[in-house]
């Protein structure tokens, strides 16, 4: 069999406008030049962008050039002919932004239809290189225009590139391409790039300075970008469910994933890295934090655009805020970093704009059960900020207290009766005598040693403590005046777990308070008042029974953890 | 040739976190007691280890490929107050799950986990540090695992 090879036509216009609609909005594609930059070792990287005379920001299709200039290490005449070419060389250095050697050219011809170059390498300026689709399309041929520099070029060139090196990127012809008004270009350039390029505005090694401006006729002053960590690692705290602090981030995980591929291969690790906010309603004027505690919520910006996953490739953002199919839309308070590397381009699919990339179904069903824990306590999180701002009183039991006053006490066998048996009152005595210690160690020191005045608070007839026997989840007491009080133990599961976080005075918290103080009123009498059975014995008998009733409330909490945040 | 099957020992009536392996598939799980007491479920009950693998994988499940099993005693458990120490163990066992999660390889060529995580006690705090304890527990398991697939190799 013979076999021939046969070279294949490149239809170069129709290649080009292909690369053109890869996918890129125009802050994407700008973003995409300032990696060039910043892989070329540049530390001051200046965005303008020239409105078209007669336009203004709100209009669309109103840009007449975009200019990127950078101090990086520049590029003689060949080198930018080389950067010209479709598809890199391939020898970017570990850790670059760059990946394909094709950003220039896509988002450039994103951007518009004509790209020139001029760049000065160790004090010598090169001609300006020109790339200009509408000749492309004349000729079918790929191929860049080079000429010398006019001495009025030269001029605005050396002016502009003022370093040895230094690289201008232009793209003109912009209004032959449809894009949205530059407004929102700057917008999400300004909000987003020092999210975007954090680490290396804040890189002391290499302070990399980034900035942007809009020139309608004029020379309008830069803006200076200024970096900021979307997770507020700064100013993180550790999580611990009895010190939440209403105003905090809370760092839920840090971790490195080593995701297996199976068959016996394995990529570097994959930094995951997850913080909890509080809700944003917790800045606002109605909320109960502090002024100084509002301010600090409201720089966390906490809202569903800036919630989910940020990904970043050689610690540069590429996707902002990506559910990634695994986080409901509910979930606005968490900020999940994911650290990848060049390495992990293949595995992860990322595409030549480098803004996007995909997970496989089972690497994301590991992800999801890695998450589990952070979602569910950034979910408590949100739960606890609601509460916070529609709970009433912060008093626990004191709704029930209110409910019970005129509810009484009586034992139903011996209401019909008379004076009670000495006996009796020997036992009621021996109650009286233990509930004034339980009182002395449950009463706060403002309620301590006075007659009830007007005002003060009425007896408490459920006391939340820790002064109770830990295998109990609740111990009644009777008063000598004023009857059964029964104390909750806070250091039980089912505590913790469930009534703790029921809002104080919700009928769903009254009423299981309720039916733990008819169970102690049941208690108390029965102790107080069946005085043919030795007290002992009752005691022993009650002992047995709250054993089994905390050990199955234990039991029971912790096979349903998390049931109220389902 | 008469070779020892393992061997196990552990004080009655305290807390443990276990592991079982065979093949692709490991199991993790905690008990209240020495962990045998809890592993005859798992080899004749549909609701845990060889029958969730039935359910998996049928061919695994029926091969004659030998199943490991670890237990691991955690007295940091005990030391909580008993109304707590099934939490406690859950907690640390959630931690566990997690850790596989995010390596599995040094459980090779374990790398489909059957035991389903259990939620983890957000609310509740500790004598002591769960993802600590639930790190050294994994290093212990993967070690002794490891070390027996080699000598089990030869």
């Amino acid at each position: 069999m013979i076999e021939i090879k046969q070279d294949i036509a490149i239809h170069a216009a129709r290649l080009c406008q292909a690369i053109a609609r890869i996918g890129y909005e125009p802050q994407t594609a700008l973003l995409d030049i300032v990696d060039n930059a910043v892989t070329a070792s540049a530390n001051d990287i200046s965005i303008s962008i020239y409105l078209t005379p007669g336009k203004t920001l709100k209009n669309r299709n109103s840009v007449k050039c975009y200019q990127v200039i950078d101090n990086g290490c520049g590029m003689t005449d060949n080198e930018i002919v080389d950067a010209f070419a479709l598809g890199a060389n391939g020898n970017y250095r570990p850790h670059s932004l760059s990946k394909y050697g094709m950003g220039l050219k896509s988002a450039g011809l994103s951007l518009g239809s004509r790209i020139s170059i001029v760049s000065k390498k160790n004090g010598v300026l090169s001609k300006k290189h020109i790339f200009d689709i509408a000749l492309v399309e004349q000729e079918n041929k790929f191929f860049i225009v080079s000429s010398e520099l006019t001495p009025d070029q030269r001029e605005k060139y050396v002016s502009l590139l003022l370093g040895s090196s230094g690289t201008i990127v232009e793209i003109d012809g912009c209004e032959k391409i449809n894009h949205q008004s530059p407004s929102t270009t700057v917008r999400k350039l300004e909000e987003e790039m020092g999210v975007i390029y954090e680490k290396f505005l804040t890189d002391l090694s290499n302070r990399v300075k980034i900035k942007i401006r809009v020139c309608a006729g004029d020379d309008a002053a830069f803006k200076e970008i200024t970096p900021l960590d979307i997770l507020f690692l700064n100013k993180h705290k550790v999580w611990d469910p009895e010190t939440y602090d209403f105003s905090s981030p809370y760092l839920l995980l840090d971790e490195q994933w080593e995701p297996d591929l199976a068959d016996g291969k394995t990529i570097s690790p994959i930094r995951l890295t997850v913080v909890a906010f509080p809700q944003d309603t917790l800045a606002k004027p109605q909320s109960p934090l502090a002024v100084v505690d509002k301010e600090k919520v409201k720089q966390y910006e906490v809202s569903r655009r800036n919630s989910g996953f940020f990904i970043y490739r050689n610690e540069r953002l590429i996707r902002w805020g990506d559910s990634l199919g695994i986080l409901s839309k509910d979930e606005f308070n968490i900020r999940i970093r994911m650290d990848l590397s060049e390495d992990h381009d293949d595995v992860l699919h990322v595409d030549v704009t480098k803004q996007r990339f995909e997970i496989d179904d089972e690497l994301l069903g590991r992800l999801k059960r890695i998450l589990d824990e952070p979602r569910t306590i950034a979910k408590l999180i949100m739960k606890k900020c609601y509460e916070l701002l529609h709970m009433p009183s912060g008093h626990e039991g004191e709704k029930f207290t209110d409910l019970s006053a005129n509810v009484a006490e009586d034992d139903p066998e011996e209401m019909a009766r008379g004076t009670p048996p000495e006996e009796v009152l020997e036992r009621q005595h021996a109650q009286a005598i233990e509930a004034d210690q339980a009182k002395a160690a449950t009463t706060s020191t403002e309620d301590q040693g006075g007659m009830a005045k007007l005002g003060e608070p009425a007896f408490a007839k459920i006391r939340y403590t820790s002064h109770v026997d830990y295998q109990s989840v609740w111990t009644p007491y009777r008063d000598a005046k004023e009857g059964v009080f029964v104390c909750v133990n806070t250091t039980h599961p089912f505590y913790i777990e469930f009534l703790k976080e029921l809002a104080d005075n919700s009928p769903a918290r009254v009423l299981l308070e309720t039916l733990i103080f008819a169970a102690a009123v049941a208690e108390i009498n029965t102790i107080g008042n069946l005085h043919t059975i030795e007290v002992e014995t009752i005691k022993t008998v009650f002992n047995r029974f709250h054993r089994n009733y905390g050990t199955y409330l234990a039991n029971f909490t912790s096979e349903n953890i998390n049931l109220l945040q389902e | 040739m008469i070779t020892l099957a393992g061997t196990v020992w552990g004080s009655p009536r305290t807390s443990h976190l276990y592991a079982i392996f065979k093949g692709q598939y490991v199991y993790f799980g905690e008990t209240s007691h020495v962990p045998p007491v809890r592993w005859k479920s798992h080899l004749t009950s549909k609701n845990d280890f060889l029958g969730k693998l039935y359910e998996f994988d049928i061919e695994e499940a029926s091969s004659p490929s030998p199943i490991f099993f670890i237990g691991i005693h955690i007295p940091c458990a005990d030391l909580e107050p008993e109304p707590r120490q099934k939490i406690a163990r859950r907690a640390i066992e959630a931690e566990l799950h997690k850790r596989f999660e995010l390596n599995p390889n040094c459980m090779a060529p374990a790398r489909q986990v059957l035991s389903s995580a259990p939620p983890s006690p957000v609310k509740h705090t500790f004598s002591f540090n769960k993802k600590e304890i639930a790190d050294y527990v994994y290093k212990m398991i993967a070690e002794e695992y490891q070390s027996w697939l080699s000598s089990h190799a030869k």
